[in-house]
């Protein structure tokens, strides 16, 4: 009999916490006897989903469907409505499930802290030294004595395939959910100043965002797409060199799209900073930059589609090694369950 | 003409700023500008689009009102580009030519003064934040050019539809200095924005632009209107010098000349009000401002920047006092926080915590589910 494993999240092709959690179940459905519970009914109407959970053996239904009492671990990846509403950590923890909660934003929310306070987390989970450096200051002060652990993110390798680029007028991109704080304030005068003469694609493309840049011209060079408008595979095909640049708004923890761009064989510039350098070797899979000149000594290099191929193939094998090992991920799963099995 | 249509030249003023105002504004006609100005001063401007103070509008102690006018009063104009001119400025020669050009390379513009991180910088500070420390405050905010400069404040434009946004990155990155440390006026938001809206920031390289603006800030022009000869300008920060003729002249020691000049020409065509209230910060600003020293303009910014500090200071203590006793604040017991101090006891504290909850959570580990467990080890086994 499997030890059994309730995951309060639904999962989606779109931002790092759903496609962790999608990464997760397949990961853990042979492991485990996994039920995933959503925050809201309709999204058990979602056939897509639901089909590839049948597919993998897991079930799914509402919080107030599972029995009062029940043996084995609840898992959460960013769905601060547990807290929020509260009946449903309540749920989770009358119920007499050991609850992992994993925050992979570099922020709490106070009602987050507050279950913490209350003793309502068994484990605090971190994908990095780097996060829990961060994060973990203000979980002891809520409470001193919180278990943690470090489990790093694990992501499924067959989702992302090499792509053989075109040779062509070069395009640097940038994909995320639509969140305004992660597209930097002065990011199209940044690229433009950066590189004028390559085009830019940017898939994320919200109305908030696009509000964000309104006082920008974007021409011809620019395509703008909304979220999920195309695949993300696609879009890795649109694209040459995905670059991340940051700013004060907006820390990453670990940014799952840069690891996917380099699964599907894109060189990465990013700054120097947060989990970059565990991320990028610097000059080999792409670069750490962390000036303008340096930007665009960066991506003069990445014109040539002979260096990108190299560094973008380097990039994929690296990535492979280092997040998509499935046996390692396991065997940290497995581990963790077994340290959430033994807090108290 | 056309461009002319496009941009607006504006400013505020209130006291004896406003005569200054009046001294700037005869001065753009006389020199043959043909566009439009907008003033809002506590008394009429002649030759102008004059409008009264905003007495709903704050104006705060570090200058940010400029950005609070600038959304709820300039940003609706139908001109495209909008020029702020403090009323210290006065202009000797036509500038209808230049104003456009400088908003080309993106949507907001001010002068970048003197170099803060090359070898050519002779000054260790700017506005009391050392050179390195300013310089990796603007790195982590997400400038990204090289070379960074100082900014005044006093002269700067911008594209009417980038106001909001600029409103917006002006304060984020006050608080985001404020919460290292540093209370800054609004010019070093000016420059931190010089540098990130540009697609080449040297083309705001006020030495590139010595024949259209200057700020004379060592009294070469004191007490004297600038009348259009050559005078020596000095680099804030690397003290170099050269000789500039500039049409607009940042003529910030050259205060009472400008008042004298601007209460000539008001003269008894203009009823002289009474002047409009107007809500001033505090008694020690409005004495730095109604002060006919030299430098008053500088005295009011550091005034007010010491009182904002001030404040920003016994917030933070009233924060910490909130979780634990603290005692009772002096202004003798008002410090500048160490940020490095800081940093190293609270990575102290939390290594120590780490520590603490390793020990609790081998401690735990004791504890055993055996039933469970035993399951989870053999599949790790396996």
């Amino acid at each position: 009999m499997k030890p059994s494993l309730y995951i309060f999240q639904w999962p989606s092709d779109l931002g790092g916490a759903d496609t962790r959690m999608r990464d997760i179940v397949t990961l853990c459905a042979h492991d485990y006897d996994i039920t995933v519970v959503p925050n809201d009914e309709f999204r058990l109407q979602e056939k897509n989903w639901t089909d590839w959970m049948d597919s993998l053996g897991v079930k799914y239904c509402m919080l107030e469907s599972l029995p009062d009492k029940l043996e084995g671990f609840a898992f959460s990846c960013c769905n601060f409505r547990l807290f929020t509403d509260k009946e449903r950590i309540r749920g989770i923890k009358s119920r007499g499930l050991k609850f992992i909660w994993a925050n992979d934003m570099m922020w709490h929310t106070e009602a987050e802290l507050a279950a913490i306070r209350q003793g309502l987390v068994d484990v605090v989970l971190y994908t990095s030294q780097f996060h829990a450096d961060k994060l973990h200051g203000d979980v002891v002060s809520a409470r001193p004595m919180q278990p943690m652990r470090i489990v790093k993110n694990y992501i499924d390798a067959s989702h992302w395939p090499m792509v053989v680029r075109p040779d062509r007028q070069p395009v640097m991109g940038k994909v995320s959910r639509p969140d305004t704080a992660k597209f930097s304030i002065d990011l199209p005068m940044l690229w433009q100043a950066a590189a004028p003469l390559w085009k830019y694609d940017l898939m994320g493309w919200g109305d908030d965002v696009a509000d964000k840049f309104s006082w920008h011209t974007f021409d011809s060079r620019w395509k703008l797409r909304p979220p999920c408008s195309i695949s993300v595979k696609d879009w890795h095909a649109a694209v040459d060199v995905f670059v991340y640049n940051g700013s004060f708004s907006y820390i990453e923890n670990q940014s799952r799209a840069v690891v996917e761009a380099q699964l599907s064989g894109m060189p990465v510039i990013a700054p120097p900073k947060w989990n970059f350098p565990n991320m990028v070797w610097h000059t080999r899979t792409g670069f750490l930059v962390d000036d303008l000149d340096s930007m665009r000594a960066a991506l003069d290099s990445l014109k040539s589609p002979e260096t990108r191929w190299k560094m973008g193939s380097l990039a994929r094998e690296c990535a492979l090694s280092i997040w998509c090992d499935e046996r390692d991920a396991r065997r940290e799963w497995n581990s963790l369950i077994a340290f959430a099995a033994e807090v108290r | 003409m056309s461009a002319e249509r496009e941009l607006i030249i504006w400013s505020v003023a209130w006291g004896d700023y406003a005569y200054m105002l009046q001294a700037l504004v005869s001065s753009l006609r006389r020199t043959g500008f043909g566009g439009k100005i907008v003033v809002f001063c506590d008394r009429p401007i002649k030759e102008a689009d004059w409008r009264p103070i905003d007495p709903n509008i704050d104006l705060d102690q570090l200058q940010f009102w400029k950005f609070e006018y600038l959304c709820k009063h300039m940003a609706k104009e139908p001109g495209k580009n909008l020029v702020f001119i403090d009323s210290d400025h006065y202009v000797v020669r036509n500038v209808s030519e230049h104003l456009p050009k400088l908003i080309e390379d993106g949507p907001w513009h001010s002068f970048l003064e003197g170099p803060i991180n090359t070898a050519a910088t002779r000054r260790g500070d700017w506005w009391g934040c050392p050179n390195a420390e300013f310089v990796q405050m603007c790195r982590d905010f997400g400038v990204m050019q090289k070379e960074i400069r100082n900014s005044n404040g006093g002269f700067w434009a911008i594209r009417s539809e980038f106001a909001e946004t600029a409103r917006i990155v002006a304060k984020e990155f006050h608080e985001f200095a404020r919460k290292r440390g540093h209370v800054f006026p609004e010019e070093v938001s000016i420059a931190v924005m010089s540098h990130m809206f540009s697609e080449d920031h040297q083309v705001r390289f006020a030495d590139k632009w010595p024949h259209v603006w200057g700020s004379e800030w060592t009294g070469t022009l004191q007490d004297r209107v600038p009348d259009g000869n050559p005078w020596k300008l000095v680099n804030y920060m690397s003290g170099e010098t050269s000789l500039v003729n500039p049409a607009i002249v940042h003529a910030m020691r050259s205060k009472s000349a400008l008042i004298a000049l601007g209460k000539s020409i008001a003269g008894d065509e203009v009823v002289m009000a009474e002047p409009q209230k107007v809500n001033v910060p505090s008694p020690g600003v409005q004495a730095a401002m109604q002060s006919q020293k030299p430098c008053s303009a500088c005295a009011r910014k550091r005034q007010q920047m010491l009182e904002a500090q001030a404040k920003a200071q016994l917030e933070a203590a009233a924060g910490k006092a909130d979780s634990s006793p603290a005692p009772a604040l002096t202004p003798d017991s008002i410090t500048v926080v160490d940020s490095s101090t800081q940093d190293s006891d609270s990575a102290a504290s939390i290594t120590a915590q780490a520590e603490q909850t390793e020990a609790q959570q081998m401690a735990s580990s004791s504890q055993k589910q055996p039933s469970l467990l035993d399951r989870l080890k053999g599949m790790i086994a396996s």
